[in-house]
């Protein structure tokens, strides 16, 4: 009310500029501060004072506005793990980048990057960079370093990694990495020359969406999404345990379009998710339970007889199968398994089998899952069930378009190197056992040197405290290659300075449409850092290497990958993408030839193949490992499934050291079902427990009764532990269980108990 | 060229907050400040989301209240614009705005305000928070071309300021 009166006073009466001038600023400034740090009868008093001698506005001095300044353009790819991966146009003068943009003209980015990726300034140019390679001198994990010559970093490297080699043995030199950049060439390509030379254990890269992708070939013979560019033009797009707006932010304008052009939207996800919020019909499932839906809602389709009779005689094998294998996931018992009300069932299922053209995606989360396969196996049978399959450019399935991927890391690494080619492989998602001895490979075989890059495992690996204790063994030497200091980085023995990539050359593929994309470097490397390949080639030479494959530069490494098939017969040449950082592979319709790469050469709905390596053939619901139906026992426990999904406001452990992403994204959070919370006194705000077997963390309680159901809890993944309250993130208490198909992660299938 | 403003189609607006970042981004704005600010589906419990910066009123509190003058509203496209060399950082902008629109910065020493980017449009360019948006739902224009209502859940059209944003609701 107060505030009210002020607010009239001002704008009433006009204020004298001389009554304001900057010299006697400071005590006007507090006079006027309004919003309560004096006492407002003083403040009003004073207001009043002010205004007494009104004397009339002179006018403003009129808006004389420049033209904003160019900078010399530059052309990047954001290289995150991202299904975007967005061409960025940088502006350059005097050496500093001092702006970027998403390109305009790329059909995807479409001239905007993403919340968290507008930042990318205050990344690159963050106070806390590794700018020169250090040794520790302190204990492991403490972070105390100090600053040594490269001649130095390396000379140690290659002293260590032979004495590994020499005394124990080269499989126990491991590499770890993944995606913190997806580069062809400082990812995929160079370093593995060094560990193919070395012969060092080879690691099974595992953690992302290999469950689903080793899954649907079983039904379609080869995983090949639709063009995502294509979803406007389709007339029902089904959003199957994705989460778009979070790790796909560029694709929800193509829904949006979809909607805009008469389709319908269908989301089924445990989580509201940011598309939920305008889909036409949002499906809460319980976590886990999708191939039960699937199995349902096929079920309604043939009982309907709303299949593609047609489809199914010419170009699939098994729909006897089929419908027997479904006969009994009744609508009662699906919606009984899935908590979806049996209305709802019915109606997507009535949607699915009516509305074509349509497009299915499944996402990559719900394959996270103890049966991840199993789950993606139903899904899979839908699109051919309905004949949406092959039926045309805006039809079919999509898990990603990776299937088209085409530049090639293989000239970059050096398999001709490998001298063992039975050297063991290790299981990504298990590094906390094979660091500790709990694998039996390592506990004959311990690892004796870690060497990591792109990667940030003590954030984004399962069961952290397994990881933590490994990266802790004395006998263990490990290497890191970082842009920051991070947890891992806090660990090692030699921490090594990486370039951004503003700072030199790769080429990308997105794995949500089709482009191939070219990254300059914007800027000369910062500091001492080196690209990946560069320190791996060092390494190498210091080593003693002599191979020719150690020489290569970056450019070099580019223009190899270029040579694929694809790109040579498309005319995607090195220059093309120099000069436009982009180009769009063309594609024929997916499966449009109806010819299908599985034994029969047709759609299985009945896979013998499956069988053989111990599923059901057709398909089954099968419930997660730690879930009421999989595990009673635990259940009585822990009786909440946590969900460790991506937020839209980091990319994996990626940007919550930058400040304003920090501000924006707040302290990390569990949310917990308003009736979950209740039930055990806990209310918005609180400081939870959120706790397993496997450790506890502790968490700030957000209560929710739309973004989550009850009896789901979700923290998202995943801020470096170092910057949260006690040290600890939530990868602390995920699992390292494999999942059914492939060595998957199965970081849903978790269940906890939340305490006050 | 007439009244400039913000155009929000909130029935597709999924509250992603790119709008807000590339608006910090292009403001080289001290962290905590966002001139722009974006409701986020990670947070809020459900639609419509909104976005909020400077309407660029067609009357404005602001540039009739600063006592130093240093808001002014240009003529042509109607932009307000603060200019931070006069600013004394005295807040009274901030308290006649219908929407708070405007940010005190203690680094800075001066309430910051959104300029509709100007100097990008002089170059030919979007403002930042609409190439920010990903999903293309917040575009600008001349304000009687943008269509839309004036009002909409957690923004009432002030008939006192007149503000340069319309809506599309969800």
């Amino acid at each position: 009310m107060i505030l009210d009166k002020i607010k009239d006073l001002l704008t009433t009466k006009l204020i004298s500029r001389r009554s304001f001038l900057k010299s006697s600023a400071a005590s006007g400034i507090a006079l006027l501060g309004l919003t309560g740090c004096a006492s407002e009868e003083e403040e009003i008093k004073t207001v009043e004072v002010i205004t007494e001698e009104p004397v009339l506005k002179e006018e403003a001095p009129a808006q004389t506005v420049a033209p904003r300044e160019k900078g010399t353009i530059s052309r990047q790819t954001c290289p995150r793990n991202c299904y975007d991966t967005c061409s960025i146009l940088s502006e350059v003068k005097d050496g500093r980048i001092t702006h970027i943009t998403g390109d305009p003209t790329n059909p995807i980015t479409a001239g905007g990057l993403c919340a968290k990726m507008n930042h990318y300034l205050s990344w690159v140019y963050h106070a806390d960079r590794v700018l020169y390679p250090m040794k520790r001198v302190g204990a492991k994990g403490e972070g105390k370093f100090e600053q040594i010559t490269w001649d130095e970093a390396l000379e140690t490297i290659a002293t260590k990694t032979k004495e590994s080699v020499d005394k124990y043995g080269p499989e126990t030199v491991l590499k770890y990495y993944f995606s913190g950049t997806l580069g062809f060439v400082h990812n995929y390509g160079m370093p593995h020359a060094f560990f193919n030379k070395v012969g060092a254990s080879e690691l099974a890269t595992t953690v992302c969406s290999e469950t689903g992708g080793a899954t649907v070939p079983y039904t379609h013979g080869k995983n090949l999404g639709v063009d995502p560019e294509e979803i406007p033009n389709t007339k029902l797009y089904v959003s199957w345990g994705a989460s778009e707006a979070t790790t796909n932010v560029h694709g929800v304008k193509f829904i949006k379009q979809c909607k805009e052009n008469g389709g319908k939207v269908v989301v089924i996800n445990p989580i509201r998710t940011g598309v939920a919020t305008f889909a036409d019909m949002f499906i809460q499932i319980k976590p886990g339970t999708d191939g039960a839906l699937a199995l349902g809602v096929i079920n309604y389709i043939i009982e309907n007889n709303l299949q593609d009779q047609d489809y199914i005689d010419a170009y699939t094998i098994g729909y006897d199968e089929l419908k027997t294998a479904v006969k009994e996931y009744t609508l009662e018992k699906v919606s009984e398994i899935t908590g979806v009300p049996i209305e709802q069932i019915e109606t997507f299922a009535k949607m699915y089998g009516e509305i074509k053209p349509s497009i299915l995606r499944t996402g990559d989360g719900l394959q996270r899952n103890s049966n991840g396969s199993s789950m993606v196996r139903a899904i899979t049978l839908l699109p051919p069930l309905v004949g949406t399959l092959g039926a045309g450019a805006n039809s079919g399935y999509y898990y990603g378009t990776g299937g088209y991927w085409a530049p090639d890391a293989g000239p970059l690494t050096g398999k001709e190197l490998l001298e063992n080619p039975n050297r063991r492989t290790i299981n990504m998602n298990e590094l906390g056992k094979a660091l500790t001895g709990g694998l039996e490979t390592t506990k004959e075989l311990p690892i004796s040197t870690l060497m990591v890059f792109n990667s940030n495992p003590m954030a984004i690996t399962q069961h952290g405290k397994l990881v933590r204790e490994g990266l802790a063994r004395e006998d263990l030497f490990t290497v890191v290659a970082e842009i920051f200091r991070t947890d891992t980085a806090d660990y090692a023995d030699i921490l090594l300075p990486a370039t951004t990539f503003f700072e030199c050359e790769d080429v990308h593929q997105d794995y949500f449409g089709l482009y191939v994309r070219h990254n300059s470097p914007a800027i000369e490397p910062l500091g001492e850092c080196k690209s990946n390949g560069d320190i791996f080639n060092a390494i190498a030479k210091k080593m003693g290497y002599t191979e020719p494959i150690f020489d290569m530069t970056n450019t070099e490494a580019v223009k190899a990958c270029l040579q694929s098939e694809t790109l040579v017969s498309q005319g995607i040449t090195y220059d093309r993408l120099k000069e436009n950082g982009w180009a769009k592979i063309a594609i024929d319709v997916p499966f449009g030839d109806k010819k299908f790469l599985t034994p029969s050469g047709k759609v299985e709905f009945y896979s013998e193949k499956l069988k053989e390596v111990g599923f059901h053939p057709v398909a089954e619901y099968v419930p997660t490992a730690e879930s009421k139906d999989g595990s009673p026992e635990l259940f009585e426990k822990y009786p909440l499934t946590l969900m460790t999904p991506h937020t839209k406001n980091l990319i994996n452990s990626q940007m919550y050291n930058i400040a304003q992403i920090k501000d924006l994204m707040g302290e990390p959070v569990v949310y917990i079902h308003t009736d979950d919370a209740s039930k055990r006194g806990i209310v918005d705000g609180d400081k939870v427990n959120v706790l397993n077997d496997r450790g506890s963390i502790v968490l700030i309680a957000k209560l929710t009764s739309t973004i989550t159901k009850k009896g789901t809890v979700l923290s998202f993944s995943c801020p470096w532990p170092k910057l949260v309250e006690g040290g600890k993130s939530i990868n602390e208490i995920t699992s390292d269980r494999l999942s059914d198909m492939a060595g998957g992660s199965t970081y849903h299938t978790n269940l906890v108990q939340v305490t006050k | 060229m007439a009244q400039l403003g913000f155009l929000l189609d909130q029935r597709y607006c999924i509250g992603c907050q790119g709008c807000e970042t590339a608006c910090q981004a292009r403001n080289e704005a001290p962290v905590g400040i966002s001139l722009r600010t974006a409701d986020s589906f990670e947070y809020k419990e459900s639609a419509p989301f909104l976005t909020v910066s400077c309407s660029h009123c067609e009357e404005p509190a602001c540039v009739a209240t600063c006592p130093v003058k240093a808001i002014s509203k240009n003529p042509e496209n109607g932009i307000v614009k603060t200019d931070y060399e006069i600013c004394i950082g005295c807040k009274a902008c901030i308290a006649v705005c219908p929407y708070g629109a405007p940010k005190y910065s203690e680094d800075k020493k001066v309430s910051m305000k959104c300029d509709f980017c100007a100097d990008r449009q002089a170059a030919g360019e979007n403002p930042a928070c609409v190439d920010g948006c990903p999903v293309k739902v917040l575009t600008f224009g001349e304000v009687e071309s943008l269509g839309g209502e004036k009002s909409t859940e957690g923004f009432e059209y002030s008939e006192k300021t007149k503000p340069a944003f319309r809506f599309i609701k969800k």
